[in-house]
Parts: structure tokens; sequence; C-alpha cells
């Protein structure tokens, strides 16, 4: 094996080539001279104490060591070249490439790698860093040879017609908990759960010292269908298992769902081997490229590389309230939608909702920097991860499976359960709220109730398997059809070429932009506030189902997903108004992302308060001004247009009641609209657009009218923070002098006739001026000289110590 | 390979345990803390005996006993060149790990004679021709052409290339 050989960096540059003590074709061994160079350097003699030192340049001569053994095959430099910089210097033809490296030991010839001597140059090490078994991360190999073995496996998955899926076990295949209740359950034929237990397998794992869990039962709950599903898709696929439990749980999983090891084989990879204890990453088991790899996975947060070839599947919760009992490793989870993922339409039976959707609760705190981490564990440190991450990670495992074990969270739920059975039900209906108290009515939407005499807990309805199988079927099928299809164009077929195998995480995304195409989504409700719904994970994955994610909604939006839980948000309201756009819950979105369609909306539809759609013609109507204004992300101020803005305000309320009353004023500007941005906009920005002439007139005004008239000032451009205030201002007259005295103005040039807002012609002004109320002597000026901005700034200041000190008086005298 | 190897250990005891079995005690102790564990170029497999005792020596401010014992053990070193029986645990495109007792020793597919070759379609996945297969459990017999060693623990390369070394045929399994 040829390698090329570097200088290296620890020369004292610039070395003069002197001499070559090897010749091409000698045999050299590691620390053996191959030539000798020479170099330049300032030496100080003399004796210092009589100052008579100086500096004199001498030449140092100084042999080059052959970093490693082999055979010199060519110099690349010549005698008296003069090298500046570490350069390519001489080719040796070395015995062992060392190119597959076990703990520290090259697998071919047996030799040390991480023997270092003074001539070494770089590690031996490094030439293998890629670790690409699943069982083992102290066995690696270098990139050629990574390719190499890629390539064997592709060429053998295309000529039997196959892809590579990996498989995640938590949640997705499985359910896995330690609740010993399961196992009661499972012994009594008497209890309402027995029919849904009496197939939940059972293993023993003592993997290391765990305190009070070590040793404990696991209760293994297939998720239905998996068998067959797993059989099929063997025919399809060459399946990997990648988990984040450690490896003797993921062999005790593998042990049951394929006890013959005919699927899954010895393709097993799980957080012992990982290498990151955060992420998981294709490039582990497919180094060079994953275009033939599926993923299939509940969590789409742990695949920050990986997204385009991921399948996410909709969480398998059969033991309520669990989740993944190996999730302390991974980052919080965040997905949104939750895991009841809703009954799809298609499903005969009625579906409870699973207290997953406790989860909906903002609990994702700081999503951006999830996302560093991961790469910072992948990158920075491939194999070996952060001991103390690791730790802390094992400890708070150990505590959530120590809290299984003895609160026994599924005992109580059915406790809770049979409680409310043997009470007299207010509603027949709430039936499915029962397993979690939280929950409120609202979320039984398109659920009807079943009688049952005494209620289980856990249901085994799930059939999200059939849906994935769909999925991977069709994808299978695309992507050998573009294979064949480029296969044909191409005359020589014996060679396979890269070019040649399309990327299945294209296809998949092909396959997936179809399904919500055309579709114009808002969310509401469903993002946790502080989160950017563009990078949530459920924009994220709306998004990759080809709609179009918009933030607010617009007359060309054709769906608002709402969330059941919060049924009336702003959007809903003003989304009501656009007769066009289908408000669904979030069942909606979650059916559509696991079949893969754009299901019926019928079903989802949410109900809409009758107030929120009163008016949706005239908004309808005005459809296209309204669009304008949402589209412009400045803030508007409402003096302008106001005049026929207030007609629709007052019309939500009163009813077409058109007249511009003062006394309303203060709570019809809380605009459902949403014309008034939702974000708190400076006060100084809005000044810039302030007609300033108008701002003199209110002074004049505002100088005439008595001071107490303070108890009606409304802040206009607080936007939503409003609607807080409002509960105070009610009872407290005295607003703070200097911090209301702008909104005062405000409010009063809304409180004056409307015909005049938009004049802006100083003579006008003057008479609008005289016609709203007297004006005192003083005051007159502001009016009159508004030409001048300096000048109104003094006016503007003056009169606001006026009023400071009227105020002042006042409360003197009180 | 095996040894009978003379070594000598430091062992504490504590003050609770003093008394006239205190000789059986350290014994007990010291096969406890020594026997499976490997000390960076050999594995200590069993202690024969311990000859000699020392007298205890309290250790000042915490009262526990030292004594050195000398013992006698049978300690394993693999050494390079070396030939030994192993049993496959795991198989894969890259090569086979064979476990000899607490050794891992990897025979990469380089050092797997030509016509052995890996089919990664069988269940379980093997190396094999027409009269050998290698896949997990299969006992093998392989030459160590390199060794590694860190404080506690060992690691090895093998190789089957060789005349008499690969698949035994009764460690295949039936």
């Amino acid at each position: 094996m040829l390698k090329n050989f570097r200088a290296g960096d620890r020369l004292r540059y610039p070395i003069t080539i002197s001499k070559f003590m090897k010749n091409k074709g000698d045999e050299v061994q590691r620390g053996e001279a191959l030539l000798q160079y020479t170099y330049k350097f300032e030496r100080t003699i003399g004796d210092p104490s009589l100052n008579e030192e100086r500096t004199v340049e001498e030449t140092g001569y100084a042999d080059w060591d052959c970093p490693t053994e082999g055979t010199i095959n060519k110099w690349l430099v010549k005698v008296g070249d003069v090298l500046t910089k570490s350069q390519l210097f001489v080719a040796i033809d070395e015995p062992c490439p060392h190119d597959m490296q076990y703990a520290g030991l090259c697998t071919k010839c047996g030799k040390d790698m991480k023997e270092i001597t003074w001539a070494t140059e770089s590690m031996d090490t490094d030439r293998a860093t890629i670790a690409m078994v699943h069982d083992n991360v102290a066995l690696t190999v270098s990139a050629q040879e990574a390719m190499k073995a890629e390539i064997d496996l592709q060429r053998r998955l295309l000529q039997q017609r196959k892809l590579s899926l990996v498989v995640d076990l938590d949640q997705t295949i499985i359910h896995a908990c330690i609740d010993p209740t399961v196992g009661e359950w499972q012994r009594d034929p008497t209890n309402p759960n027995h029919g849904a237990v009496k197939d939940v397998r059972t293993f023993q794992l003592d993997d290391g010292p765990r305190g009070v869990t070590s040793g404990c039962w696991y209760y293994i709950k297939l998720r239905p269908g998996l068998v067959g599903f797993l059989e099929r898709m063997s025919e399809y696929f060459e399946m990997h298992v990648y988990t984040m439990g450690t490896r003797a749980y993921a062999e005790q999983i593998a042990n049951i769902v394929d006890p013959d090891k005919k699927l899954f084989g010895h393709r097993i990879i799980s957080r012992d081997e990982n290498g990151s204890v955060t992420a998981k990453s294709l490039q582990r088991l497919f180094p060079v490229n994953t275009n033939m790899v599926i993923v299939i996975d509940d969590r789409a947060d742990v695949w920050p590389r990986n997204r385009q070839n991921l399948i996410k599947v909709t969480p398998y919760d059969f033991f309520k309230g669990i989740g993944d009992i190996n999730s302390a490793y991974l980052p919080a989870r965040e997905d949104t939608l939750g895991p009841p993922a809703a009954p799809p339409a298609a499903t005969s039976a009625p579906l409870p909702i699973r207290n997953g959707d406790a989860s909906k609760s903002p609990n994702a705190p700081g999503h951006a920097n999830k996302i560093p981490e991961h790469e910072k564990t992948v990158a920075a440190n491939p194999n070996g991860v952060d001991e103390a991450l690791l730790q802390l990670q094992a400890q708070e495992q150990e505590r959530a499976l120590e809290k299984q074990l003895k609160e026994r969270p599924l005992l109580h739920m059915q406790e809770e359960l049979d409680k409310e059975d043997t009470e007299p039900d207010p509603s027949e209906s709430s039936e499915e709220g029962t397993t979690t108290p939280t929950e409120s009515p609202e979320q039984h939407n398109g659920h009807s109730p079943t009688p049952h005499h005494r209620h289980n807990l856990l249901r085994d309805d799930d059939n999200e398997l059939s849906c994935v199988e769909k999925h991977l079927t069709a994808t299978h099928k695309q992507f050998y059809d573009q294979y064949d299809a480029r296969r044909a164009s191409r005359h020589r077929t014996q060679e396979i070429t890269s070019e040649l195998i399309p990327n299945v995480g294209a296809v998949l995304d092909y396959l997936k932009g179809q399904v919500l195409r055309n579709c114009t989504i808002v969310l509401t409700g469903i993002v946790p506030q502080g989160v950017d719904v563009m990078v949530s994970e459920i924009g994220l994955q709306i998004m990759s189902f080809g709609a179009d994610l918009k933030r607010k909604p617009t007359s060309r939006t054709t769906h608002l997903v709402v969330s059941s839980a919060r049924p009336r948000t702003d959007k809903v309201r003003k989304a009501a108004r656009i007769p066009s756009i289908k408000i669904v819950n979030q069942d909606w979105l979650a059916a559509c992302l696991a079949e893969w369609r754009r299901v019926d909306e019928t079903p989802y539809l949410m109900d809409i308060n009758p107030g929120d759609r009163a008016n949706r013609h005239i908004a309808a109507a005005d459809g296209d001004l309204e669009d304008d204004d949402e589209d412009k992300s400045q803030p508007k101020i409402t003096v302008v247009t106001s005049g026929q803005q207030n007609l629709f305000e007052e019309g939500d309320e009163s009813g077409g009641d058109v007249s511009d009353d003062d006394d309303d004023d203060d709570d019809e500007e809380n605009d459902p609209f949403g014309v008034i941005p939702s974000e708190p906009a400076s006060p100084v920005q809005e000044l810039k657009k302030m007609d300033w002439d108008d701002m003199d007139d209110e002074l004049a005004e505002f100088m005439g009218s008595d001071v107490d008239s303070d108890s009606e000032a409304e802040s206009l451009y607080q936007g939503s923070a409003k609607r807080k205030h409002e509960d105070s201002e009610d009872g407290d007259s005295a607003e703070e002098g200097t911090g209301s005295t702008l909104s005062k103005k405000q409010k009063l040039a809304k409180a004056r006739t409307t015909g005049l807002r938009n004049v802006e012609n100083v003579g006008e002004e003057n008479g609008a001026d005289d016609a709203g109320e007297e004006g005192e002597g003083g005051d007159g000026d502001g009016g009159k000289d508004g030409g001048e901005e300096d000048d109104d700034g003094f006016d503007e200041l003056e009169a606001e110590l006026e009023a400071e000190f009227e105020k002042e008086d006042e409360s003197m005298e009180e | 390979m095996f040894f009978l190897y003379n070594l000598e250990r430091r062992l504490t005891l504590h003050p609770s345990y003093f008394g006239k079995n205190m000789t059986d005690l350290v014994t007990t102790k010291l096969m406890k803390d020594v026997e499976g564990t490997c000390t960076g170029s050999y594995y200590i497999i069993s202690v024969m005996d311990s000859f000699t005792i020392s007298e205890g020596r309290i250790l000042p401010g915490s009262g526990l006993a030292e004594f050195t014992v000398g013992y006698r053990a049978v300690v394993w070193r693999p050494f390079k060149g070396e030939t030994i029986d192993t049993v496959v645990v795991s198989v894969n495109q890259h090569g086979f790990f064979a476990e000899a007792g607490p050794l891992r020793i990897f025979v990469s597919a380089h050092l797997i004679p030509g016509e052995i070759k890996w089919d990664p379609n069988g269940t379980p996945p093997s190396f094999h021709d027409e009269d050998t297969t290698i896949q997990v459990g299969t006992h093998v017999r392989v030459k160590i052409i390199g060794t590694r060693a860190e404080v506690g623990d060992l690691w090895a390369i093998g190789s089957i290339k060789e005349d008499y070394l690969g698949a035994l045929s009764e460690g295949l399994p039936a």
C-alpha cells in the first residue's frame, strides 16, 4: 500500500535537503534515518556579565526519521531543495495499510497502533476511525474499507431487491413497562384488563447494579400485528434494531420478537454501542451513504442527521402513562401532537383519548439548545460519551424505574376508573375521560361512548403497523421502479454504479410531499408558547408532508388545526370568519400524518362558537383588506382606518352599532380581527408613524379637558397586553402620569368625530380644534405653530409638566 | 500459556475481623480480590495456595491491619504466535470475534482463508465454504498474531489462515 508522508510540522523551517540516506527500493524500519537536512538558527554567545553578548547564525544538521516501515517508493523532494513549510516528502510502500483495527491493534498484521515514537508524525489509529459494526465499537475501519463494505452491501441488497430498514424498539414496535400490576392482572382472569394483557411477554433483566430495580420483571407488549408485519417486511427489507435501551435489554426484546433470529439476525445496535446517548445516527451503521436505508421510529428528534430517511410512527402507548422506559437518555420529548395520535378515521371502534395528551402541556423548554447538544456529542466524541452526563442519565432512569415499581401508576389509574364506575356517572360519555382526571370534556370530540360493565384501562386497538406497512411497501416499490427505470436507460447492466441507485430519502420526501400538497395549514394552541412553529417538531413534520405552514390564518389558508384542549384562540375566531378555512382538531393532522393521505376532515371539524362566526360575511367581503393587514408584519396604527374598523369591532358585540361611542371605545379596541399586532410594539416606533399634527390637536384638546378623564385612558398600542390592563383600569382611575399621557392623547383623538381623522391640513385642524372643545388661552400655540417640530416638543413637555403639577395639586388637596 | 506464578499482595483487614481465624479470612479475601482479574499482561485464573502471610501491621489512623501475602496462582498469558481454541461469539462482514476464556480475539476477513466466504444472507450470518461453517457458537482454533494490553484489559488479533487452524468439527452446533 502506497502512502505519502509529510515532512512534519515540528522541523525548524526553512530546511535544506542535503543528502538521502536511503534510496528508492530500500527497505526501511520505523525510526530509521532517511535523509539529512540542514537548517539555520541563531545563537547567543559571549559573557552576559560583561555585556559582551552577541548572536551568531549557525547551521544545524539533522536526520529525518522514518515514521513507518516499508519500502521507499519515491522521494518527492530533491537534494538541495529548500522547504519553508511541511509538504509531501516521501512515498513509502507499506506492507500493511492498517485500515482495520481492533482496540488499537491492526487486524491484518497484529501490530500495536497506539505505539508512539519520536518519529511518529500522525497516530496510526487515525487510519481507521469509523466504527460500523453493530455490536462492537472497538472495531474500526478506514473510509475506503467502509466504502467497500457498503458497496458490497448495496450490491447484495439490489440483487435481492431489498432495502435496509432500521427499526426502533420502544414505543415503535413494542411497549415496555415494569409496573408489577401488569403481572397481577395477567394472573387474574377476572380483571377487566386481563384480555388486553394476557399476551404480554415478560423477562427478567439484570444489567448491572440498579438497587431496587435490579432483576425486576419487564412486561413487553408487542404492537398489534407485529409478528406478521416483521415477517412480511423481511421480504422487502434487511432489518436492523436500533434502540436506546441497553444491549441486554435489546437482546431480550429481539428474543421475543425474533426468536429464530431470522428477521434481525445479529444486526442489533443499542445504547452501549451507539457512541452518543442523546442521538441516533444512521452514519453509525452506514457511514458512507444512506441511500438505501429507511428508519422507523416514534421520535424524529433523535435523528438530527437523518430526518430524510425517517418514517415517523405514532408512538405505541399501551401501558398508559408509562411512556418510554429508556427515554431518560434522550432529550425531553416534544412531540406536540402527543402520543394519542387519535383514532384514524378508518377505525370503527371508538378509541379512548389516551392520557398521553398530558404531554401536550407546554413543557418543551429550549428547543433551540437541543440540537447543538446532539451535534456536539456526535461530532466531538464519536466513541466516548460524556461520563458525567451518562451517569446523571443513568441515575435519572433508575429513579424513574424505581418510581414505576413503587407507585404502580397503572393500578392507580384502574382504581380510579373503577371508582368512577361505581359512582353514578353524570354523563355516560365522560367514560373515556376518566383515564386521567385532568382531561376536559372538549376532548371527546368525535368519540362515541361504549358501555362497559367494568371499564378496562388498557386497550389493544392500535393499527399503526398496517399503515406503516403500506408506507414501507409503497416506498420500496417506488424505489425499485426508479432503479429499474435508471437501469433500463443504460445498457451496461452489469456494473452497479452509485448514480444508478436512487436515494430512498428523496423517494420518501416525494411520497410524503404528495400528502398535504396544496394545503396551507395554520396551527393554534399546539405548539407551546415561545417555540417557533417553523422549527418545532410538528412544524417540520407538516412541512415535510408538503403543506404550506403559516403563522396566521389568511384567506389562502385551507386548514386551521386547533388543539382540542384550547378550542377558542384568537386564530380560531379569526379563521371562523373565513368560510374556506376548515377548522379541525389535531387528530385530523395526526391521522393524515399516520396514514399518508389527506383524510376527510368532516369527523374532525371543530364546533365553532356561534359568536365567532357571527359576521363572517362581512369579513369575507373584506377578505382582501384583511389579508393585506396580515401580510404586513409592521404594526399598524388604527388611527388612519379606524373609522371603518370600528364598524366591525362594534358589530362584533353590539350588532352593528356603527356610531362612534366614546364610552364603548375602551372595550372595542380589543380587536378580534387581530389588526392590532399581537407582539407588543415599541411605542417609539409608533411615534414615528404618528401624525404629529393630530397629536397637536389632541394636546390642545387634552389641555382643555378635565384631567380626571384619565380614567378612560386606554393604551392603544400595547396590543395584546391590553386585556390585562382593562381589569386594573376599571377600578383605578388615577393612571400614572407620564406613562399614560400619550395614550390619553390617542384616546382623545379617537374620541373625536371620525370624519376629520385623516385630515392633515393645518387650517382645518384648527377648525376641528375649535369644534371639539374650547381651547385655553396658552395652549392655542400648540395647534398654531404646529409646523415647527421643536416647538411641538416644548409644548408637549410643557403640557406634560402642567398635567403633573395639576395632578400633584389634586392629590395634595385630597 | 498457563503458568504457576509466585505473587505477592498486600491486603487490609477490618478490626472487627481480628481473631483466631484471621488467616482464613485473609486467604478468602485474597481469592475474592485477585481471581479472575487481569493485571495488564496476564490473567490470574486461580489462587493455588497462600504460603506466607506476614504479621498484621496496624495502619495508623484507620485501625485496619495490613498483611503481606505471598501466594501461588495459575496465571494465563496469551502470547503472540500461540495457538488456542476459542468459541465464536459474534460474526460480521469484517471478520469474527472469538473468546478464549476472558480474552476476546478478533479474526479479520483477511486472515481467514480465501475460500471461506462471508455469507450475510444465512440465518445466522456466517463465514463458510463447502465443509466448514463459522457462525456464533462454532469452536475455532486460532493463532494469536498480536496482543495489546492496558491495565485491566487485554485484546488480541487472531488468524486462521494457516494449516490446522479454523473451525473444529466437534464444536459445530448440531
